[in-house]
């Protein structure tokens, strides 16, 4: 057991699962240097330039070589440096590796993890601060997790890696130094597909997921001691598939639900959530169910002040409790 | 200047009034608080005084037609002075709902209640306030937080004031609306939700607030249970009077079915579809409800509802009043033309043991018990429509044939329907008059928000034993109903002691002026 930043999680995660198992590799833009994060330093020197591989600024190859390579049994862990620059590769992700399984009639599959930095609070701009997650939630044939503390990055990286399928895994960069926690040293898998009820509470029911999940922590507290409100907060950990079951159960214990996330509101994770929870769990509802998304601009802005509008924080949630349990 | 004279509202559950007949034209001259027109209503007949002296100008609403409250009548040109009173054209007045919304209108526009204090500099959720606080080191909210927030949750109604959380709000608009989580916990522990008191936004039944109620019902039903025992449906539903005081408007289905599960026992009762239309069997109909039918039923089922029902009975050997009343009555009747019946005896004797326990003559409030210094005595009378319950206020200030002349008058004009407003309201205390229909023993229900209600049962002649001889006797049988919250058996056994004992005292010697 150690207390891990969440970007030591993933290195040491990536360190153990190289070292048990050959077939592991890695490639994406400046790995062998270690990474623009340092997520892969130190690797290089352990398993060398066949499994740490260096690529052209050229996304849709990264993810086109690791799909060949995932067909011809390695598993790939393919780093896109900003998952703002994951766009070039959409073609890639969801033309070819979320339906090979499909298509060749579960003959074939890729077992192939792509990682991708997302979102903002770092001050990065347009073109390194953006949540993609939505993109790829929409595409049957992958899997999507975004998790958001250490324990939890070891336990989906492990899962990601083991998978017979495409995982996208989302890291919140903003978490990487900023969130620390306990982190076994021993294997662990967290299952795909799982929610996590983060704190408990019979007032209302808060759903999100990366750094807005701890934003959402930070301000349930802040309303507890305040106003006496009392919030459950799931972190929904896996965004595809959905964790249904915690999902509804959760929502129905409280009646009121909201849905915090970053990516911007229109058509966000936050509608399915709530298209869901009112199609399967109506009669247990108790207020609208509310949704707390960035605004429907097309990045994240430079400007600090812009970049603050853009951003949850925990006094936006805060008052959004407020406005819900007042309800 | 022409001032407007608008349907009053008659009692709160009165949303609308029949104009029976104009007693004055256009261009007749009015006096101030002279009458204008007979309204009846479903509860009482009235008079409408005038609101202004001036010269009746025109009569808006024909003879015979129906019209909501607040609706404008007819005008009057002001003899003198201008009005200012006079201002909505009579024909927005004349579509005006019954019962207007001033909460609605008062509701403050949603920026006004956007929460931007929250968002200040430091805020609420400065480091020092939360467990870990990392978001807020050094950071500062920008005062555009506030309208952030509302472009990112457009569809997020608008935050209550601090004050709604806390307690009671004056905003009631959302005090119908029903959420799904709401009508569901209602529907499955069969709660009309008329009898919550919403703490949500706008008054708001909440999920909880249900979930509360639910929690204390357990005990409340036990209560009941165990202070008013045997069967009660029928009876009840018969002798009880109904509700001359401030009830809610009628709810429909709700109700409905409330009156439903009232008159049928609950063991046979088939269950109303969610509609509140029943299924009716080949041999069953629906008789549809009457306003009076549908407020005698609300007022039942609330009243057993709000107070925790006692009970007790004495026997009263009225002999002696027997003796007596039978000596005088042809000669009353012949002298003062109405008939001398026990019924003033039994406020005489009701008003003497009130005045000397004076706890019972009061209501109960959260805040505390409420004595009432004035005795009015409610006289339940049958009527063709239903029970009507009739006041005679400062029944102590009538001597015997004051009160027989008193009770006759409001019961015939109960009967006609020709009773004014004013009095079939403020009774503290009621008597409810059985014997007649050949009751030896009634369990009555409460006319809320009194505190009690005696019967006078048949006046039977029986054998009983008086110093060990056996003797006849006529006997009368009281029984009290009354709120276990305000007193105790310990307070209405003296009580009822006082009345037997006043009651047999009555003989020859009782003066009755």
């Amino acid at each position: 057991m150690a207390l891990k930043s969440n970007l030591e999680a993933i290195r040491d995660t990536i360190d153990q699962l190289m070292a048990e198992d050959e077939s592991v590799m890695l490639m994406g833009e400046d790995v062998e240097e270690g990474g623009v994060f340092r997520a892969t330093e130190g690797l290089l020197k352990k398993y060398g330039p066949q499994r740490i591989m260096d690529t052209p600024l050229a996304e849709s190859s990264i993810v086109g070589v690791s799909i060949g390579a995932s067909l011809n049994g390695m598993r790939p862990i393919a780093e896109i440096q900003f998952a703002d620059f994951i766009l070039p590769a959409v073609n890639q992700i969801i033309s070819e590796a979320a339906k090979f399984r499909y298509r060749s009639a579960g003959d074939w599959s890729c077992p192939l993890v792509i990682r991708a930095p997302y979102g903002g609070g770092i001050h990065g701009g347009l073109y390194h601060s953006q949540s993609l997650e939505q993109l790829f939630t929409h595409q049957p044939g992958l899997k999507v997790v975004a998790p958001c503390t250490p324990y939890d990055m070891k336990g989906l990286l492990r899962a990601a890696v083991r998978d017979p399928d495409p995982v996208i895994y989302f890291e919140h960069k903003r978490t990487y130094r900023l969130i620390r926690g306990e982190v076994p040293d021993e294997p662990y898998e967290i299952p795909i597909g799982k929610a996590e009820i983060r704190r408990e509470g019979d007032d209302l029911t808060v759903f999100s997921y990366g750094l807005a999940m701890h934003m959402c922590l930070e301000a349930a507290e802040a309303v507890a001691n305040e106003d006496g409100v009392q919030c459950a907060v799931v972190d929904l950990r896996t965004l595809l598939p959905l964790d249904r079951e915690t999902i509804l159960e959760t929502a129905k214990a409280t009646g009121k639900v909201l849905i915090v996330h970053e990516d911007n509101l229109t058509c966000g994770l936050g509608g399915e959530i709530a298209a869901l929870i009112a199609e399967h769990a109506f009669d247990y509802l108790d207020g609208p169910i509310m949704r707390l998304g960035g605004p429907d601009v097309p990045a994240v802005p430079f400007n600090h002040v812009l970049e603050e509008f853009y951003m949850p924080s925990p006094a936006k949630i805060a008052a959004a409790i407020r406005t819900l349990a007042a309800y | 200047m022409a001032a407007e004279v608008r349907m009053p509202q008659l009692g709160e559950s009165v949303t609308e009034g029949t104009v029976v007949r104009w007693l004055k034209q256009p261009g007749d001259r009015v006096a101030l608080d002279e009458s204008l027109a007979e309204i009846e209503t479903e509860k009482v007949n009235v008079e409408i005084p005038s609101p202004f002296a001036g010269t009746l100008a025109q009569l808006l609403v024909p003879e015979g037609e129906t019209v909501q409250v607040g609706t404008v009548l007819a005008t009057i040109e002001e003899a003198g002075a201008p009005v200012a009173a006079a201002t909505a054209p009579s024909q927005a007045a004349a579509s005006a709902p019954a019962q207007p919304a001033p909460a609605r209108a008062q509701r403050p526009a949603p920026t006004s209640r956007q929460p931007a204090p929250a968002f200040s500099a430091t805020g609420p959720l400065g480091p020092a306030s939360t467990a870990h606080g990392m978001f807020s080191t050094g950071e500062s909210a920008p005062p555009s937080d506030g309208p952030t927030m509302a472009r990112q949750a457009p569809s997020a109604p608008s935050p209550a004031p601090a004050g709604d959380r806390n307690g009671q709000s004056e905003d009631q608009s959302m005090a119908g609306r029903y959420s799904p989580a709401v009508l569901r916990l209602a529907r499955e522990h069969n709660i009309e939700l008329g009898r919550l008191q919403g703490s949500g936004a706008g008054g708001r039944i909440t999920r909880k607030d249900v979930q509360a109620y639910v929690e204390g019902m357990g005990n409340r039903e036990q209560e009941t249970e165990a202070a008013a025992p045997g069967n009660l449906g029928e009876e009840r539903a018969v002798f009880a009077p109904p509700l001359l005081q401030p009830l809610e408007p009628p709810r429909g289905p709700e109700t409905q079915e409330l009156e439903q599960a009232f008159e049928q026992p609950a063991a046979s009762a088939p269950a109303p579809s969610p509609a509140g239309q029943p299924a009716l069997g080949p041999d069953e109909e629906l008789e549809p409800l009457t306003p009076t039918r549908r407020a005698i039923a609300e007022h039942m089922s609330r009243s057993v509802r709000t107070s925790p029902h006692a009970w007790m009975m004495v026997e009263v050997d009225v002999s002696r009043l027997v003796a007596h009343r039978g000596a005088v009555k042809a000669e009353f009747a012949a002298r003062e033309g109405v008939d001398l019946t026990y019924m003033p005896f039994m406020i005489k004797a009701a008003v003497t043991a009130l005045k000397q326990h004076p706890r019972l003559n009061s209501s109960w409030s959260d805040a505390g018990v409420i004595l009432k210094r004035q005795i009015n005595i409610g006289i339940a009378v049958d009527t063709p429509q239903g029970l009507l319950v009739p006041v005679i206020h400062g029944a102590d200030n009538y001597s015997i044939a004051g009160l027989a002349k008193r009770a006759q008058d409001l019961a015939a004009r109960a009967r006609a329907r020709r009773l004014r407003l004013e009095e079939v309201q403020g009774g503290t205390f009621t008597i409810d008059n059985v014997g007649p229909i050949g009751s030896i023993l009634s369990q009555p229900i409460i006319n809320q928000p009194q505190c009690a209600i005696v019967t006078m049962e048949s006046i039977v002649k029986r054998p009983i034993v008086i110093d060990d001889a056996i003797a006849v006797r006529s006997l009368m049988n009281c029984c009290i109903s009354f709120d276990h919250r305000i007193v105790d058996g310990g307070d209405i056994g003296p009580f009822m002691k006082t009345l037997k004992a006043t009651l047999e005292a009555m003989g020859s010697e009782t003066p009755l002026y």
